[in-house]
């Protein structure tokens, strides 16, 4: 083909068919980048779809149930000794678990050793559901006098006779820990404790314990006591639940001074 | 003449009719439209089994507050009356529910029952939970034929059994007023017991 073929109209007009085809493949590669784009979003979309608000349905259940687990614990009856009805034993003298405490800030400004059994004992109930993976904390807080009435933590702790086997709870891949499984509880090892905590800071669970425990549940309420001089004075009634999580601040609370905690035991009897 | 034969020359090089000549551009669009509308059946899929699913969380919710009221049963009666008004009868959900008693330090782990209680229990044939069924379900709370359950089958709806794939079990913290036997006489106490509630298609 000579140079003036080239210059030609007709090879110019031949050249613009056979561009054609070219063309054509370009926008439908063209097409199918759109259309990838769109089916990528469709796919984000419908991998995103539901999900908080799933997550804000779950978060109201939550919030829900710690607000009823509240007016539950304000409704209970509860033997005077402290124990619940279920067990009971010997003399049968029922009452409000709401009475006894009041009754108890009345006398004392503080519970008794059978109100705080009593308490423990009715979120121990109330909680069962959820007693292998929630560990919460239950407070009566007056923030303006800047203390509280009553701490009660109830915790998930290794007992101190076979330390070994909840550190095979964590570990179970070690070869020292073949004998232990995957998430396997053993709930005589490891245990819900329930401790009643006298600090001094009425901040030191927003500081210590709650942005280490990951998302917290929270419901609160007002209750009011009369002293003994008649006073009415409010205190804010919050229970505090989360999963369990082993945060080194929650590892020993009787030894931890910060906390101030004594172990509530079921079995001992109150004086 | 010798310009005409040059330019059918040309134009017919390759040219194996009007859809094959465009088979390279064909076959991207036919790859999108595919790749469009299988996309496009998975969402719409997806996002009406998700619709569903949050439907029956919302539904599972109001019929919870419906039934347990401020979080405290009366009695019997007032149970059996919350069930007879429960709104959840008219959508297209089976659901049933159960009290359970919670109390005690040392009282038996019932809760893992639950499940296995509930595929246990069976409707009549307008669909509601009937006696027989769940009579020998001995730890839910209440007495002989008033027993704590209430619950609605669609009539076309399967029961609940192991092998039901999607369901929602929710529990719900309540206080209960009834005669208790405390070392052998008879109490009217309140306590505490959780409300178990599932709901699936």
């Amino acid at each position: 083909m000579g140079i003036k073929s080239l210059k030609s109209p007709n090879f110019l007009k031949t050249t613009k068919i056979n561009s054609k085809g070219q063309a054509a493949l370009m926008d439908s590669l063209f097409f199918l980048v759109i259309v990838s784009a769109v089916c990528t979003t469709l796919f984000f979309f419908t991998v995103n779809y539901g999900k908080q608000l799933d997550s804000q349905i779950n978060s109201f259940y939550s919030t829900d149930f710690a607000a009823d687990t509240i007016k539950v614990v304000s409704y209970i009856n509860v033997l005077r000794t402290g124990m619940s009805v279920y067990d009971a034993d010997g003399l049968v003298e029922l009452d409000y678990l709401l009475a006894m405490m009041k009754e108890d800030y009345g006398n004392k400004k503080e519970f008794s050793c059978k109100t705080k059994k009593a308490i423990a004992s009715t979120f121990n109930s109330v909680l069962k559901p959820f007693s292998d993976s929630l560990d919460y904390a239950f407070y009566f807080v007056n923030k303006s006098e800047d203390r509280f009435l009553f701490l009660m933590m109830a915790i998930h702790e290794c007992s101190d006779d076979d330390p070994e086997a909840c550190v095979c709870y964590d570990n179970f891949n070690d070869p020292a820990c073949k004998n232990y499984v995957s998430g396997g509880n053993n709930p005589p090892k490891i245990s819900l404790t329930h401790y009643y905590c006298t600090p001094n800071n009425i901040r030191i669970l927003d500081q210590l314990v709650f942005p280490y425990v990951g998302k917290v549940d929270k419901a609160t309420s007002k209750f009011d006591f009369l002293d003994s001089s008649g006073r009415s004075v409010v205190f804010d009634a919050e229970l505090a639940m989360w999963v369990t999580k082993d945060v080194p601040v929650l590892r020993d609370l009787k030894e931890n001074k910060d906390f101030n905690c004594v172990p509530i035991n079921f079995e001992e009897p109150c004086p | 003449m010798l310009k005409i034969f040059f330019k059918k020359k040309l134009s017919k090089k390759g040219f194996i009719g009007p859809i094959g000549d465009d088979l390279p551009s064909l076959i991207p669009i036919v790859v999108s439209l595919l790749l469009f509308f299988t996309i496009f059946a998975i969402t719409l899929n997806s996002y009406s089994s998700k619709n569903s699913e949050i439907a029956k969380q919302t539904v599972m919710i109001s019929a919870s507050r419906e039934m347990k009221g401020d979080s405290i049963i009366l009695s019997y009666e007032q149970f059996k009356d919350r069930c007879d008004r429960l709104k959840l009868k008219y959508y297209p959900y089976n659901f049933m529910m159960a009290v359970y008693p919670t109390g005690g330090i040392n009282s038996s782990e019932e809760l893992q029952y639950v499940l296995t209680n509930f595929t246990k229990m069976s409707f009549d044939q307008e669909g509601k939970l009937t006696l027989s069924g769940y009579d020998y379900v001995d730890n839910i709370v209440g007495g002989d034929g008033e027993k704590y359950v209430c619950g609605y089958k669609k009539k076309q709806g399967s029961n609940f059994s192991g092998k039901t794939k999607s369901y929602y079990l929710r529990y719900y913290p309540i206080a209960v007023q009834i005669d208790q036997d405390i070392l052998g006489k008879k109490y009217v106490v309140i306590l505490p017991a959780v409300m178990a509630v599932i709901v699936w298609e």
